[in-house]
């Protein structure tokens, strides 16, 4: 068997796995158990095993050409640390329609692969890859759907540590594909204080 | 050219307006998929057997 990208004591302290009491039939392959107070929990293995693939997803892009984005203030530090150690583009906060569709704008930028922190919070980012037609990375709860998402990693998206983790990883995982994975890379705690 | 198909339905697809193509995260096969197939969230298996999305 596969080691674990990191602990399963860091995943479970994070609360990577602790879902929502919602499910959507599009998560049903990666939930692992239902409680009997009726929230869905993930399975911490096959969360583990997409951060891979999606790391492996993202290393084939050039880092310029990541964009990475969360409406979700949890959110929001993972995901500029996630852009300034692998060189991808974050847009925080409000997504400003038009930011992938209006050449007229200043904002305008041109990625090749979108990554979203929240399928339903990060909408209108979704919607606008889909009009120029661009890959999508998500990190999906139980309860999102997949919709217009073309790589799922199924983890908790609502949490502060648990999103942490998972852009430390994903950071992790991308700058070894690449080979540039530098020797002061940040620790978990680090990166979760941004 | 050849013509890039959708990976679920086998539908020919022009990238944009919904439909997209990307390499396999395994094997770097090209996969096309199509608008209809991505909103409805569809299974994809790549050549290589990775299971999407």
């Amino acid at each position: 068997m596969e080691e674990l990208l990191t602990t399963l004591d860091n995943y479970l302290a994070a609360g990577t796995h602790i879902g929502t009491q919602q499910k959507n039939a599009d998560m049903k392959p990666y939930i692992y158990r239902v409680r009997a107070d009726g929230l869905y929990v993930l399975d911490v293995k096959k969360s583990d095993e997409r951060i891979r693939i999606a790391a492996k997803f993202l290393s084939k892009y050039p880092a310029d050409k990541i964009l990475v984005v969360s409406r979700r203030q949890y959110g929001q530090k993972p995901v500029e640390e996630f852009a300034r150690l692998t060189g991808a583009v974050a847009v925080t906060g409000r997504f400003i329609p038009g930011t992938l569709t209006n050449p007229a704008l200043d904002s305008f930028i041109e990625p090749e692969v979108l990554i979203v922190t929240d399928p339903r919070g990060d909408e209108q980012a979704l919607k606008e890859a889909s009009d120029i037609g661009i890959p999508v990375v998500a990190l999906c709860d139980t309860d999102n759907s997949v919709s217009f998402v073309d790589i799922v990693i199924p983890t908790n998206n609502k949490g502060k540590k648990a999103l942490a983790i998972i852009y430390w990883l994903l950071a992790r995982e991308i700058l070894k594909n690449r080979g540039e994975l530098p020797e002061d890379f940040p620790s978990l705690e680090e990166f979760g204080e941004g | 050219m050849e013509r890039l198909t959708c990976i679920s339905c086998g539908t020919y697809i022009q990238v944009g307006k919904g439909a997209v193509r990307f390499p396999c995260p395994e094997c770097d096969e090209i996969i096309g998929r199509c608008k209809r197939c991505r909103e409805l969230g569809k299974r994809y298996v790549s050549k290589c057997g990775f299971e999407g999305p």
